[in-house]
């Protein structure tokens, strides 16, 4: 029943999901019609698919240096999911309260089990609040996990010298950084942080696709078994295609650094001149990948179909959370006002300057309409 | 020997020359409901038998249990009329059952050498000497065997009588157009005029942008549950949007779900005009809102000269939430996706709009500009 043709549309919520790179994706098919094998076949054909995700894992850890390996997953949820259950059994676990739900709901679900669940606040844009992050931190922690990038505001957390921190209070932390907002989009050669989370389709890959970086000394419990893939850490048939679909799109959007100041000016682009009616909620230290701003007063859906109406589609906050005002912001401290109207334009190094004049544009046009009709 | 599906009509009956209109209405409400499943269904004097439908005798009960008019079923057994089968398929029925139970048998066929008496009483004894946890009893059974021997030299033997949704068929009292929003009332009230033998096609108003895809989605699933039992429907969907915010810029906010009921019932009332629709239903209990007070109702009835029926005005909302529960309506209806009547909700709507004051709101607005507006983009579905 929804159809939409997304063909000539403006695609500027990129952190709900990527485009497909599709010189990736023909890439990938025509390595998997010739290389259906499963990897853990003995046969030539068999040796030679395991041979390639081994390449992979290769191109993947070289974002992250020689100290880390690659386990693969089905999606990012999965491996911040295996990393909470991993440490959940004694001590107890630190989060910020700007998770995203793949951590936050499962810690609540293990809180419900008798787990010491401790949540740190934020600062108003959406980073963790350090000082009450250090201040749960004690003897007993096994494990901290604290978002990269947040998903909601963009807001970067230094999620190497937090981990550094962290083990200063106890050298024995594992940190966790959920990367699935940041892996491309910021540098990840860590030093201190021990697990990182990824998602494929947030890069322009498939979605059913991901991985989690792990410390090479650490040993992780597995969520799932069976087969005993993945060196046992992670058993089911790996996603071939999927994987491999990932790697051409690393090899397309590989590029941090350009990438980065071409979509710094995309978010420089939309903020020069964008209508005052919007209160900003990203700031300058937020990822320009993402950027959350509020019509205050007025319903955020209302204008997201008034976008797409004009053949634009932005996100209300964090996709995963639709239907409810955001419990990242409500966090942060905003007003039902702020809330009811978040907004959020997030990019892809392919956004044109033209798109997001544009978007700009049609923003400024929707929030007067609106506000007049509102106001009476 | 065979499964058969024996299925009984109720008040049908009851309408004297109509009845065979009635009958083969039914057959063909049957025959719509099961066409993606292998069957025959045969007309018998006051009933029908289902056969032929191999493996799918669950989701033929599904169905049918969904049909009005139809008063009882009873899964049966088909055989050829023969003595020795009778007796052995009847005590085969019994090995399933305990408590009491008696033997009733129904003999159609008048040219079968035994009388009915003695079959029943020749079934009961058998049945007894194999099955010693079983009593006689012929006043209050808790299990009846009955044996029907028809005229067609076959027999049928069932124990269970499931009793069915009753009413009438549909498509025999006309047309309607039901108000259908993304609530728990309009659903209940469909499927209880569909009851009475209304043919129901829906009417559901939206106000996108303000109301988001995912609203009116879950009314297109709403209106396939209801049609899971009223058959076939027309689902016409009307964009509510620029009405809304005419009447939010030009009149008094109170006015505004009064004003907008009088809008949706003009544009029901041309709607169904254009399509036959004999009746407007709405899902309105008297008092549930403030839009939904007397005077509220004779202001909206005043726009229209087309009867409005309302079947469960009388209801309170648990019966109501009962109804929709039983009909699988309630999950769905309360998913939280905003209705295009909670956009512009006022803070203090009217509960007793004065007439002269709505018609002085009133004037302010285009009113035919609007509704021609509104009908000019009406997507129709066919359901």
């Amino acid at each position: 029943m929804l159809q939409s043709s997304n063909l000539n549309k403006i695609y500027l919520d990129n952190a709900s999901t990527s485009k497909p790179d599709e010189q990736a994706l023909n890439k990938a098919s025509e390595y998997y019609l010739s290389n259906f094998h499963n990897p853990s076949s003995l046969y030539k054909e068999g040796v030679n698919v395991s041979l390639f995700l081994d390449k992979i894992r290769e191109k993947i850890s070289s974002f992250f240096g020689l100290d880390y390996e690659v386990i693969f997953t089905s999606c990012g949820t999965e491996s911040d999911n295996t990393v909470l259950d991993a440490y959940s059994k004694r001590g107890n676990i630190v989060i910020s309260a700007g998770e995203h739900s793949a951590i936050y709901e499962k810690a609540k679900i293990l809180r419900e089990k008798g787990c010491d669940i401790r949540i740190a606040k934020l600062n108003k844009n959406g980073c963790v609040n350090e000082e009450s992050l250090f201040s749960l931190v004690d003897e007993n922690t096994k494990l901290v996990s604290v978002i990269h990038i947040n998903n909601e505001t963009g807001a970067v957390n230094d999620v190497d010298g937090l981990a550094k921190k962290c083990k200063e209070i106890n050298k024995d932390v594992v940190f966790h950084a959920d990367g699935v907002q940041s892996f491309l989009k910021a540098d990840t050669h860590f030093k201190y942080v021990d697990l990182f989370s990824l998602s494929g389709h947030k890069i322009g890959a498939i979605k059913g696709v991901g991985a989690l970086i792990k410390r090479k000394t650490l040993y992780l419990a597995p969520l799932i078994f069976g087969g005993g893939q993945e060196r046992g850490r992670r058993s089911g048939t790996e996603n071939v295609f999927g994987l491999a679909d990932l790697y051409y799109a690393i090899e397309n959007k590989g590029k941090i650094e350009e990438n980065y100041i071409k979509v710094q000016t995309l978010k420089n682009v939309l903020l020069d001149g964008l209508s005052d009616k919007f209160s900003l909620i990203s700031d300058e230290n937020c990822s320009p990948y993402v950027v959350c701003f509020s019509a205050v007063g007025l319903k955020s859906e209302i204008i997201l179909h008034l976008m797409e109406d004009e053949g634009i589609l932005i996100g209300t906050g964090s996709a995963c959370s639709k239907n409810s005002d955001s419990r990242v912001l409500k966090e942060c401290g905003y007003s039902s006002d702020v809330l009811q109207g978040v907004l959020r334009v997030s990019f892809s190094p392919d956004n044109t300057i033209e798109e997001v004049e544009q978007a700009k544009i049609k923003l400024n046009a929707c929030v007067e309409k609106l506000t007049k009709i509102m106001r009476k | 020997m065979e499964k058969v599906i024996l299925v009984r009509y109720g008040e049908i009956f009851l309408k004297g020359k109509n009845r065979s209109f009635f009958v083969s209405l039914l057959k063909s409400n049957m025959e719509h409901a099961l066409k993606d499943i292998p069957h025959k269904i045969i007309v018998m004097q006051t009933r029908y038998v289902i056969t032929d439908f191999g493996d799918n005798y669950e989701a033929i009960i599904d169905k049918i249990s969904k049909i009005f008019g139809i008063y009882s079923y009873s899964p049966a057994i088909l055989i050829k009329t023969d003595i020795d089968a009778i007796y052995q398929t009847a005590c085969d029925f019994a090995n399933g059952i305990s408590g009491t139970f008696k033997v009733e048998t129904n003999r159609a066929d008048k040219t079968f050498p035994y009388h009915s008496i003695d079959i029943s009483r020749e079934v009961g004894g058998r049945i007894l000497s194999k099955n010693h946890n079983l009593k006689v009893d012929v006043k209050k059974p808790d299990h009846v065997v009955n044996i029907d021997i028809r005229e067609s030299g076959k027999t049928m033997i069932f124990t269970e009588i499931i009793k069915g949704l009753g009413g009438l068929p549909v498509g025999c009292a006309g047309k309607g157009l039901l108000l259908l929003s993304g609530g728990i009332d309009s659903p209940v009230a469909g499927f209880m005029i569909a009851k009475r033998g209304m043919r129901i096609n829906a009417l559901h108003f939206h106000s996108y942008p303000y109301t988001g895809i995912l609203a009116k989605e879950k009314v297109i699933k709403l209106a396939n549950i209801v049609s899971t039992y009223s058959g076939k429907m027309t689902l016409h969907m009307v964009k509510l949007t620029k009405i809304q915010e005419a009447i939010h810029e030009k009149c008094d906010e109170s006015f505004m779900i009064t004003l907008m009921r009088r809008f949706m019932m003009r544009i029901a009332e041309r709607i169904s005009k254009e399509n036959d629709y004999q009746a407007i239903i709405t899902g309105e209990s008297l008092g549930q809102v403030a839009s939904q007070t007397i005077e509220s109702m004779t202001s909206s009835n005043s726009v229209v000269s087309m009867p409005v029926l309302r079947p469960v005005v009388a209801f309170d909302k648990d019966d109501i939430i009962a109804i929709s529960e039983k009909i699988g309506a309630f999950e769905t209806s309360i998913l939280p996706y905003e209705d295009c009547c909670t956009v512009f909700l006022p803070k203090n709507p009217q509960i007793k709009p004065k007439m002269e004051k709505i018609l002085a709101e009133e004037s302010k607005l285009d009113v035919e500009g609007l509704i021609a507006d509104a009908l000019s983009e009406v997507e129709v579905m066919e359901i």
